[in-house]
């Protein structure tokens, strides 16, 4: 489904501190991990994805190393700073806040 | 990995500016290292390349992600060539102020070595503001930095000296002329021609508005003294030109 893009701006943020809030991944298993949980709604595009890990790393939120795979390959890892984490928390409650508000305007039926 | 694959990375990166050459680095290889992970996947290397997005788009998202990076870098390239253009203009000016006392036979600077190096200064510093505000593409936010900052040293300069508005008035003028000449000259010798009369005629004109007589001689050894300035200047222009674009090349 396609979403408004006014309904998707911000999403980005809360939901990369959140899986990231669980553990360190890197960028192509963020992608396929918020597909994956969202049943295929967020289909996030890798231009989006990298600009944003990068702005927040610079942002003190996330840290990054490279490590290398099983298979041997290396990759990128992410994971929250204490700052990232805070705000991973206070965007979380932020966010159930708004949709807790929102469903009650729309009705569980319609949400 | 492919070149196609390659070339994308590459446009990418060189799109985002990142002045530090181990940070873009760094972007290429995690880019390369998403490359080799999504290629092994069953939709193979088209697909992802598709699902990347538009390459223009993620290069200005890079940008904007290092943006204070490069204000940072831009500005310290303005500074420091405004830096050595001073340092430059001191020099030459000196050189032309020496003075050979025959009765001692030794050199010595001439009594105005401090008023014409703080006016070589304020032309050194006005030229890099007009090679600055009127580069190729014209940018208006670049036409401001440059024309804002030399407002701030030279109401600094004013306040501290009073006299100095005039010297900074006329310096302004003739870098002016100096780049319009430039621009609009078709070869170098006649814009060397051009700059040099009118810099001449600049000096003279100047003289006799404070009532000192300046023969056309002198005048002319004195827009020698500031086209030998103003050229100075504009190769250490571009050389930091040449200097700043080599830091953002990929390849």
């Amino acid at each position: 489904m396609e979403y408004d893009r006014e309904f998707l701006t911000g999403t980005v943020g809360v939901l990369l501190l959140s899986l990231l809030n669980e553990r360190e991944m890197y960028g192509y298993e963020l992608l396929r991990e918020a597909e994956r949980r969202s049943s295929n709604a967020f289909l996030l595009k890798e231009g989006t994805l990298y600009p944003a890990l990068h702005q927040m790393e610079r942002s003190g939120l996330l840290k990054a190393r490279w490590r290398n795979s099983e298979a041997g390959r290396a990759r990128k890892y992410y994971s929250l700073t204490a700052k990232g984490r805070r705000q991973a928390q206070s965007k979380r409650q932020q966010w159930l806040q708004i949709s807790a508000a929102m469903r009650s305007i729309l009705g569980d039926g319609d949400a | 990995m492919p070149d196609d694959i390659d070339a994308i990375i590459e446009r990418i990166v060189e799109a985002a500016r990142i002045p530090s050459r181990g940070r873009r680095d760094e972007l290429r290889r995690e880019l390369r290292s998403h490359f080799e992970e999504t290629g092994r996947m069953p939709e193979g290397l088209d697909a992802a390349v598709a699902r990347f997005g538009n390459i223009a788009d993620i290069g200005d998202s890079f940008r904007r992600v290092y943006r204070r990076d490069y204000i940072a870098f831009y500005v310290a390239k303005v500074v420091g060539c405004a830096a050595a253009a001073a340092m430059a203009a001191i020099l030459i000016e000196g050189v032309a102020s020496l003075r050979l006392a025959t009765n001692v036979d030794a050199w010595y600077l001439s009594p105005r070595f401090a008023h014409a190096a703080a006016f070589g200064v304020i032309l050194a510093l006005a030229v890099v503001v007009a090679a600055e505000a009127t580069r190729a593409p014209f940018a208006w936010s670049r036409a401001l930095f440059s024309l804002g900052g030399f407002v701030i040293v030279s109401a600094g300069a004013s306040l501290l000296n009073a006299s100095s508005a005039g010297a900074i008035a006329t310096a302004s003028i003739l870098a002016t002329i100096g780049i319009g000449v430039v621009r609009n000259a078709m070869t170098w010798p006649s814009r060397a021609a051009l700059t040099l009369a009118a810099f001449a005629a600049a000096e003279y004109l100047r003289h006799q508005s404070l009532g000192i007589t300046l023969g056309p001689l002198r005048a002319l050894a004195a827009g020698s003294i500031l086209l030998m300035l103003w050229a100075l200047t504009m190769v250490i222009v571009a050389f930091a030109d040449r200097a700043f674009g080599g830091a953002f090349k990929t390849t």
